[in-house]
């Protein structure tokens, strides 16, 4: 497993990047989705999740939508129209930013 | 294994006991458990249902659901901000523009006036006894609904009650920095700060109407496009 503090500060576009791919996901599926896709390096802690999670609905980037599930409620969350051209910039951002971590760990790979 | 209904049931008080007070927030929180559980449960038949929930809940970390609950508070409190925002803005249209600089002129002449500061704080002052009143009254209102219905909402509550502390804190601040802080320093501060005198207690006193009066009375229309879970539950 590696550092999760790396992770960290990239929690809010990991979310956005899997709502653009599956529309609406809940809370618990998300971290499924995310354990599955990095078999297990990446472990999104509940701790974490729902405030990202809350935080990015208060900005108006996520809408919720209820649906009852067998004998329970579940909260889905989906991109608004501007968490859609967020995640885009958002994408950007994390290229940007692969980009230039890899001229720094790496200078002779990326002099080529 | 899925979970029963009386499970789910269980899992709320659970929630309650771990001081999650509000029902939309106890909902999320209810199905993520569950769906934990059963997985659990899935990998480890042998473990109790309370086991597989301690494991899960273990997972929160030390703080438990505290970073959770005030992620929903802050969302919250923002969202009842942006409302305020909202409905000043009508303040600054046509119609009620013109009650608006009709507020401003009236604070304008009164500043002529000799008691001026004295007529500023007992308006100040009066709209926070009022603020007080409602939030009393709303508070027991709330109360009494919560036996009924034994769901509290978080957003709910910022609207009858939480909402008006934060106004009057902010007010309070305003004032405090703001204004000049007696009589004498009152009746001879130059043109800037009286005019900005005249703003302040002016837009405290709409914001003040708009979360009193206006937000409460369309509370119902709020809260079921905050909570599709309103019609459902």
């Amino acid at each position: 497993m590696g550092n999760q503090k790396l992770y960290k500060g990239s929690l809010q576009t990991i979310i956005l990047k899997l709502l653009e791919t599956n529309d609406k996901m809940y809370g618990y599926e998300i971290t499924q989705k995310v354990k599955e896709l990095t078999k297990g390096e990446l472990k999104i802690t509940e701790g974490a999740l729902y405030p990202a999670l809350h935080k990015l609905e208060a900005d108006g980037l996520l809408d919720v939508e209820i649906a009852k599930v067998g004998n329970r409620l579940r909260k889905y969350y989906k991109l608004t129209e501007s968490g859609s051209k967020e995640t885009a910039n958002k994408l950007e951002e994390m290229q940007e930013f692969l980009k230039t971590m890899q001229h720094l760990v790496n200078p002779k790979l990326s002099l080529e | 294994m899925k979970l029963t209904k009386i499970q789910i049931e269980e899992l709320y008080k659970f929630t309650r006991k771990h001081y999650v007070e509000y029902y939309d927030v106890q909902t999320e929180l209810v199905d993520h458990l569950a769906n934990d559980i059963e997985s659990i449960c899935k990998e480890n038949p042998s473990l109790s249902f309370e086991e597989a929930r301690d494991i899960s809940f273990k997972k929160f970390g030390v703080f438990g659901f505290m970073d959770v609950v005030q992620s929903k508070e802050s969302q919250m409190t923002k969202k009842y901000f942006k409302l305020i925002l909202k409905f000043m803005k009508e303040w600054f249209q046509l119609p009620k523009i013109a009650l608006t600089f009709g507020l401003l002129f009236v604070f304008y002449e009164i500043q002529s006036l000799e008691n001026a500061y004295e007529i500023y704080l007992s308006v100040i002052f009066g709209v926070f006894i009022i603020q007080l009143i409602t939030v009393l009254l709303n508070r027991k209102k709330q109360q009494k609904k919560q036996q009924i219905t034994k769901r509290r909402w978080l957003f709910e509550s910022i609207i009858q009650t939480q909402g008006f502390g934060s106004i009057g804190l902010f007010a309070f601040y305003t004032v405090e920095f703001l204004l000049p802080n007696s009589s004498i320093a009152f009746s001879e501060m130059g043109l800037f700060r009286s005019v900005l005198s005249v703003f302040v207690i002016t837009f405290f006193i709409i914001m003040s109407y708009i979360s009193i009066v206006v937000i409460p009375k369309k509370a119902t229309e709020l809260l079921a496009e905050t909570y599709p879970e309103f019609k459902l539950s």
